[in-house]
């Protein structure tokens, strides 16, 4: 097991770095070599997941992360502050494991829905194996600098792969995404330096998240839990909790400031839906989770009221958006808004089963949306055209393609059975028995339920049922049932949510222990 | 003192400023020898030679202390920017120039670069004067050496707007030499500044060396000077002249005439701060790519400020590394930019009205990503130690301007990355099909990709920088 997750992360950089001297003109290999990359990283990571250890317990952080790498990567001397020493520090715990896993999986359905890319073949797989990397990389980092680094490096693949493989806006969307985001992250830098200043380990500053999370502070820092020191009358750690909340709240994305996130999903080409609705939403919910909820505890219960109000206006404000839209594309989108809130309120529960609901609902989410871009890109890929009013009856035209798109509307909207109900029921049942929250935000998330129902029933009804039409004469001939690399993906993940919704054990016993521990170190500051 | 004693001791210390010395000796050489039209690689063969010297002697000179009858300091700060003022004018020589006025150009540049090493040792205000003006004098002519009527337009400008700001840096010199007799800086420690008019002085010196960093209110003549000019000169005169402003103002400020709490640090703090939004938001509306830059370069300014009056160790080695870091970003996309310009690419439809290659492109785009400030390029960790800095700064003065400009300069990044974002923007996503491609010669490709590479290494291994410091100073740990 040594060195695998190492091999996970940067064995796609490597090939991207080789493909840089293979001529261009060659497309087919790329799609192949990209191919056999993430196929690879997919079965390392099932090997990580095996040889898991999932009753593993620990007094503190250190000892439950599993498959650790640590060696000093970045060191220089700076001044006063003294030897600025960045680790390359990786490993997993019940969290990230199964995030990793996930991240895999779903990046080989992107490469299989990227299967026809021409265009620029080279510049596109290249960028999508760095992108691959970087994801992966920020759920295993230890290190809140690689963190950083791969956060940050996330941006640049996408803007491109935005920005050259988009739609008619590309341009627009592919520098919205870039700007919001830069911005979250640049709140994420602020903190992490404050947290650099002040976190020990053994006599020197640390980027370690280890220590972090374990809170090793130096007496009297400014983010030491027992000063006393007042930014703009506030603490500096209920400033760098409310930071990090906007940075990761960004990416999540959570309203107000999600409203980069219609945009990219509608111009990204379907391959890069996927990855970003999958993978780069759960890097914000999964930062959210380790490092403004497990390094700030006690400001996290102070303020979980607050966080909670996000969630359920996101829940809400998302949903009653995904209603009114008519193109097909941006409703998905605008649901992964709403469900993304349903992470939120899990977190701001603080109970056990809250946040195994929301880590649940992440990967649950991060099965579902890309289905539910991938059955988008199916109509598009066949007209060009995704606008919900131009199409009708398509359940005896295409019932091979109905049958997916029904098990994934059900598995969005919560039916029981399948994966999506499993974390929402679970989030719902975190908030109503959390002591900090009012009755009030349960019930209004509960009916947030409701409006997933209302929008995605409306669809099928619009577009599945009643008399066979579609705008077009032209678009006739194209209107054939599912093709066997289209299947291909769906399958898989079908197979994956009926499985998590039946048998929800196989996620939450890799997330027991860590979240059992997690939940023990709010209990201090709780009332 | 006997005139003998006084000629005795200025032999004696003429050998520390064999290096200004000798650059000056090499630029009427290379004026010289370019009366007979020789080949113009021999000119920048030559030109080269005179800067390895004029290191070399830099390198030897292991005197420091206040020298030739106290007109000049030597300090380890000096020698370091010395050596850094010495590299960048030698990277000039990566950019191409046609073959009229070769030996003029660099005669005027060898010249700018004895005058910056000056402002950066002076320890006299008439040293200091007399330093910025040979600056000025060798911008004005560098201005116009393209010989069109625009850059005629740009250097008259920027002469009119020189001659005020030096008209009122000298009156303030009189101010201060007036209220305390006294020309050496080294003697102001013992005078009060508390009157009105040594500070108004002060504060029109100010306005003259913030004239060379190009801070508000004395930045006006960038824009245009650094579109029209020479893109040589104008790398040049975007990194030379203004860190040795940058270091004579951080000699001021050491010299600890004003307490920490007096307001000219809160007023160049502010102005610091107006700079950088000036230079971010007016970037964002231009159409000319390199008047595009300028405008971020401004903004550069505002970032490097700070350095200048935070006094600690941190604060000295973190601006070390910002400017050389800031040194190769510009000499990079300036170097790009001429490229670019030579194939008639000046504004930004231009850039989305051709195609371009990927790898020219890719490389530009990772200089501009290290100018926003992004990793995994050293822009990133230019950046991150002036954050450090500010916020360590501002921990242990507790002043509020320090916290302020931390919040702006992050925010400027954001904004910096819209404008510097539009260049990769127009290059590869607004492709048009009857775009005609643009080929660059493969010694273009070679050049740019290694600039990327420098910026890459040191971010991943950015202690070079450090180490790089202690070498120039003989200092061996």
């Amino acid at each position: 097991m040594e060195n695998t997750l190492s091999y996970i992360f940067l064995f796609p950089l490597l090939v991207a770095f080789g493909m840089l001297f293979i001529p261009a003109d060659r497309w087919r290999l790329f799609r192949q070599l990209s191919f056999a990359t993430v196929a690879i990283q997919l079965v390392l990571s099932i090997v990580l997941m095996v040889n898991f250890d999932q009753s593993l317990t620990s007094t503190n952080w250190n000892g439950l992360f599993q498959f650790t790498e640590q060696t000093d990567w970045i060191s220089m001397s700076l001044g006063s502050i003294g030897n600025i020493k960045i680790q390359y520090f990786i490993g997993v715990d019940g969290i990230s494991m199964p995030l990793v896993g996930l991240s895999t999986f779903v990046l080989l359905i992107g490469v299989i829905s990227s299967w026809n890319i021409q265009e620029k073949a080279k510049g596109y797989f290249i960028l999508y194996l760095v992108l691959s990397s970087s994801i992966i990389g920020c759920f295993i980092a230890l290190d809140f600098f690689l963190f950083y680094l791969c956060f940050e490096f996330m941006l640049l693949p996408m803007f491109f792969l935005i920005g050259i493989w988009g739609g008619k806006n590309r341009s627009y969307a592919s520098i919205k995404f870039f700007l919001y985001t830069l911005l979250g992250s640049l709140f994420i830098l602020v903190v992490m330096i404050g947290l650099y200043l002040s976190v020990m380990d053994g006599d020197s500053n640390t980027f370690s998240l280890v220590q972090m999370l374990d809170g090793n502070y130096r007496s009297g820092s400014v983010l030491d839990p027992g000063s006393s020191e007042l930014i703009f009358g506030y603490s500096a750690r209920v400033l760098a909790f409310i930071f990090l909340i906007i940075g990761f709240g960004i990416k999540l994305p959570a309203v107000p400031v999600h409203t980069w996130l219609p945009d990219a999903h509608v111009e990204a080409p379907t391959p890069i839906s996927v990855v970003l609705a999958g993978l780069l939403l759960k890097v914000g919910a999964f930062g959210l989770l380790r490092i403004a909820f497990g390094i700030f505890p006690d400001i996290a219960v102070e303020y979980a009221g607050f966080v909670a109000i996000i969630g359920v206006l996101s829940i809400i404000y998302g949903g009653l958006n995904a209603l009114a839209q008519r193109d097909l594309k941006r409703m998905v989108a605008y649901s992964s808004v709403s469900h993304m809130g349903f992470v939120l309120v899990g977190l701001a529960s603080i109970t056990a089963i809250g946040f195994s609901g929301s880590f649940f609902h992440m990967v649950s989410h991060g099965l579902i949306s890309p289905a539910l871009f991938l059955i988008a890109g199916v109509i598009y890929d066949r007209t060009g055209n995704r606008q919900m009013e131009n199409f009708s009856g398509l359940a005896g035209k295409m019932p091979v393609y109905t049958f997916f798109m029904a098990i994934f509307f059900f598995a969005g909207l919560g039916l029981p059975g399948l994966s999506g109900f499993v974390g929402e029921l679970m989030v719902l049942m975190g908030a109503f028995g959390s002591s900090q929250l009012s009755l009030w935000i349960g019930i209004i998330a509960t009916t947030g339920i409701a409006i997933s129902a209302a929008y995605f029933l409306w669809t099928i009804q619009r577009m599945f049922y009643g008399k066979y039409f579609v705008r077009e004469s032209g678009w006739e001939q194209n209107m054939i049932d599912l093709t066997i690399r289209e299947k291909l993906m769906l399958i898989p993940l079908t197979i994956l949510v009926t499985l998590l919704g039946v048998f929800p054990r196989l996620l939450l016993d890799y997330s027991n222990e860590t979240i059992t521990f997690f939940i023990d170190q709010f209990s201090r500051f709780q009332p | 003192m006997s005139l003998s004693d006084q000629l005795t001791s200025i032999l004696n210390d003429l050998q520390s400023i064999w290096m200004e010395s000798s650059l000056m000796l090499g630029a009427i050489l290379v004026l010289v020898i370019g009366l007979f039209r020789p080949n113009q690689h021999l000119i920048k063969v030559i030109f080269l030679i005179v800067l390895i010297v004029a290191f070399a002697f830099n390198q030897a000179n292991s005197t420091t202390g206040i020298l030739m009858m106290d007109s000049i300091l030597l300090s380890p700060l000096s020698k370091i920017f010395g050596a850094l003022f010495l590299i960048a004018t030698s990277l000039i020589a990566l950019y191409k120039r046609g073959k009229d006025h070769a030996p003029e150009f660099y005669f005027f540049i060898l010249s700018m670069v004895v005058g910056s090493l000056f402002m950066i040792k002076a320890n006299n205000l008439l040293v200091i004067y007399l330093a910025i003006e040979l600056v000025s004098f060798g911008s004005y002519i560098l201005t116009n050496f393209s010989f069109q009527k625009k850059s005629f337009e740009a250097s008259l400008k920027y002469l009119l707007f020189g001659a005020i700001s030096s008209a009122i840096m000298l009156f303030g010199i009189g101010l201060i030499y007036g209220s305390t007799g006294t020309l050496y800086l080294s003697q102001w420690a013992s005078f009060s500044f508390e009157g009105l008019m040594p500070q108004v002085g002060f504060l029109m010196l100010l306005f003259g060396i913030f004239f060379k960093i190009s801070i508000f209110p004395s930045h006006v003549w960038v824009p245009a000077t650094y579109e029209s000019a020479p893109v040589d000169a104008t790398a040049f005169m975007s990194v030379v002249p203004k860190l040795a402003g940058l270091v004579l103002l951080k000699h001021l400020m050491e010299i600890g005439i004003f307490s920490k709490d007096h307001i000219v640090y809160e007023l160049i703090l502010v102005l610091g701060i107006v700079t950088v939004i000036i230079g971010t938001l007016g970037a964002f509306m231009q159409l000319n790519v390199r008047r595009m830059i300028s405008f971020g370069a401004i903004a550069h300014s505002g970032f490097l400020l700070p350095f200048a009056i935070m006094s600690s160790e941190t604060s000295y080695e973190a601006f070390w590394f910002y400017s050389v870091i800031y040194m190769i970003m510009n000499f990079g996309v300036f170097y790009l930019l001429d490229e670019f310009e030579r194939k008639d690419l000046t504004l930004l439809k231009d850039y989305s009205n051709s195609s371009i290659s990927v790898w020219i492109g890719g490389a530009f785009t990772l200089i501009l990503v290290s100018l926003v400030g992004l990793p995994p390029l050293s822009g990133f960790s230019a950046k991150f130690f002036l954050f450090s800095t500010l916020w360590e700064y501002y921990q242990s003065s507790n002043s509020g301007y320090f916290l302020s400009y931390l919040i702006v300069t992050l925010f400027a990044t954001v904004g910096s990355l819209f404008f510097y974002l539009k260049i990769p923007k127009h290059i590869f996503l607004s492709s048009q099909a009857d775009s005609q491609s643009i080929n660059f010669s493969f010694s273009t490709k070679i050049i740019a990709t290694l600039f990327c590479i420098v910026l890459l290494l040191l971010f991943f291994v950015p202690q070079l920088v450090m180490e790089a410091q202690h070498l120039l100073n003989n200092v061996h740990e």
